[in-house]
C-alpha cells in the first residue's frame, strides 16, 4: 500500500503517452513515467519519493517489442529482465540480466526500468554501453534516435517528458567473446560490490564496471591495458586498479578498500579467461 | 479472472495487488511480510508468473489472471512439502508452493536433475539459510513422486 494518493493513466501510444504527460504537467501535476514498477512502489511505500501521477507504458506496442529486426537486435523498455534471459538473444545481455534481483523480481522489473531508474548499479547499462547500441526516445520535440554512449554519463540524460522506448543493438555486435563478474557481500542475491564486463572486439578488450563507485563506469582508458602483454594479468589489473577514475564507493556492504580487491580480483580473472 | 473466477473489485491506484487480494477480496493466501520484494511471502502467479503482489498495483492487472495459493490444485506438491517439512514457522510457505508450482510448470528438467535449489535460491530467499536442504530433499521427492 502505497501511503498517498496518485492518478494512473495506462496510454496505448507514444502520442497518447507524451500528451498525457504534457496536460499532466501543466496542470501541476508532475507524472512518473511506469513499467514494472518494482522501485517506484518499494521507494514510494518508504516515502523516498512521491508523486502525482504514473502513466504506465506497458501499453506502448514499440515498449514491447523483442527481436531481430533490420539487423539489430530491439528491445523494448519495458521487456523483462527474465525476457530477455529466456530468449537470449544476446548472451552478454543475459549474463548480466539473470544476476539482477531474483526470479520473481525479474518477472517485473523491466529493462527500462533498470537503466532508468534510481538505484545506482545499472547493470545493463554494461553490455549495452560496450555492444554499440542505439536508444530511441520519445519527447516532446518527437521520436529520435541516438547512441547510448553520447547520452549516458553516469546514468541516462533524458529531458525532462522524455520517454525510453526501445534500444536497439546490432545483430553483428550481439555475442562477442566476454568474462562477467559480479560479486556481492551476503548472498548471490544483492546489490553488486562490483560487477565487472570485459569483451572482446577484434584484438581490443573493452570493459565496464558498476558497483565499484556512484554510477556504471566505462573502462575506456583501461582498453590499451587489457591487452598489454608487457605484464602479467594481475599487474595489469592491479594498474587498471590504480588508474580507476572515480572515487570508490564506500557503504554497509562493503568498504573501499574491499570493493577495489574485488575489482582487481574480476579484471585479473577476466583476463584469464579472454585469453584462454 | 482471479483463480479461475470473474471478479471486480473497486481500488484506488495506490492500493497494490497484495492489500487488495488480502483486504478486499479476503484471499489470505499470500502473506504481508516485507512489502519491498524482499521476502516472497506474497507471491502470486499473474499471467502464469510469479511475481511478487507487494510490488504491483492493483490496478494494472486489470484483464489479466491472477493464481494465488489458494487456486492451486496441486495436491502432490502441497502433500510433498507436508510429508517432507518444507517448512519452518510456515507462514511463508504459501509463497514457495506458488513459486514452486510455476517452476516445475516453467522448467520441467528440474524434475529430473533436481536443480530446483538453483532456481529457488534466486527467488524467496530469506528462509534458504536454514531452509535448504529440507526444500532440495522435498524437491526430489517431488520429482519422484
Amino acid at each position: 500500500m502505497i501511503p498517498f494518493d496518485f492518478s494512473y493513466h495506462k496510454p496505448a501510444n507514444v502520442g497518447e503517452a507524451l500528451e498525457t504527460f504534457n496536460n499532466l504537467t501543466k496542470n501541476n501535476l508532475p507524472p512518473v513515467y511506469y513499467s514494472g514498477g518494482t522501485e517506484i512502489i518499494s521507494f514510494a511505500r518508504l516515502g523516498k519519493i512521491t508523486f502525482p501521477a504514473v502513466i504506465d507504458i506497458k501499453g506502448i506496442p514499440e515498449t514491447g517489442f523483442l527481436g531481430i529486426d533490420s539487423g539489430y537486435l530491439k528491445i523494448g523498455s519495458t521487456v523483462t529482465l527474465n525476457c530477455l534471459v529466456a530468449q537470449d538473444f544476446c548472451t552478454p545481455l543475459k549474463k548480466i540480466a539473470e544476476r539482477v534481483a531474483d526470479y520473481t523480481i525479474r518477472n517485473r522489473l523491466t529493462l527500462g526500468g533498470n537503466l532508468c531508474g534510481r538505484l545506482p548499479y545499472r547493470e545493463a547499462l554494461l553490455p549495452l554501453l560496450l555492444l554499440d547500441c542505439t536508444v530511441l526516445i520519445a519527447g516532446p520535440g518527437g521520436i529520435y534516435q541516438q547512441e547510448l554512449r553520447s547520452l549516458f554519463n553516469k546514468r541516462l540524460l533524458l529531458k525532462p517528458g522524455e520517454l525510453l522506448l526501445s534500444l536497439q543493438i546490432p545483430e553483428k555486435n550481439l555475442n562477442p567473446p566476454f568474462a562477467a563478474f559480479r560479486y556481492t557481500r551476503f548472498s548471490e542475491i544483492d546489490y553488486p560490490l562490483a560487477m565487472t564486463l570485459l569483451i572482446k572486439k577484434g584484438e581490443e578488450i573493452h570493459g565496464a564496471v558498476t558497483g565499484l563507485s556512484n554510477s556504471p563506469c566505462l573502462l575506456d582508458y583501461a582498453t590499451p591495458l587489457f591487452t598489454d602483454c608487457s605484464l602479467s594479468k594481475v599487474d595489469r589489473a592491479e594498474k587498471i586498479a590504480t588508474l580507476f577514475p572515480n572515487p570508490i564507493r564506500e557503504d554497509y556492504l562493503g568498504s573501499a578498500e574491499y570493493r577495489l580487491f574485488l575489482f582487481k580480483k574480476a579484471l585479473a580473472e577476466s583476463l584469464r579467461k579472454l585469453e584462454e | 479472472m482471479l483463480n479461475g473466477e470473474l471478479r471486480t473489485v473497486y481500488t484506488k491506484p495506490s492500493e497494490t495487488l497484495l492489500f487488495v487480494l488480502r483486504d478486499r477480496l479476503g484471499l489470505t493466501g499470500p502473506k504481508r511480510v516485507c512489502e519491498n520484494g524482499d521476502c516472497g511471502a506474497c507471491t502470486v502467479l499473474l499471467s502464469g508468473k510469479p511475481v511478487k503482489a507487494c510490488l504491483i498495483l492493483a490496478v494494472e492487472v486489470q484483464g489479466l489472471s491472477v493464481q494465488t495459493v489458494e487456486g492451486i490444485e496441486d495436491q502432490n506438491l502441497k502433500k510433498a512439502f507436508v510429508e517432507e517439512g518444507g517448512f519452518q514457522c510456515g507462514f511463508c510457505t504459501s509463497g514457495f508452493i506458488t513459486l514452486t508450482h510455476s517452476i516445475f510448470r516453467d522448467f520441467p528438467e528440474i524434475l529430473e536433475t533436481c536443480a530446483g535449489v538453483q532456481v529457488t535460491r534466486g527467488s524467496p530467499g530469506l528462509w534458504l539459510p536454514t531452509g535448504k536442504r529440507g526444500k532440495r530433499d522435498r524437491n526430489k521427492l517431488y520429482g519422484h513422486s
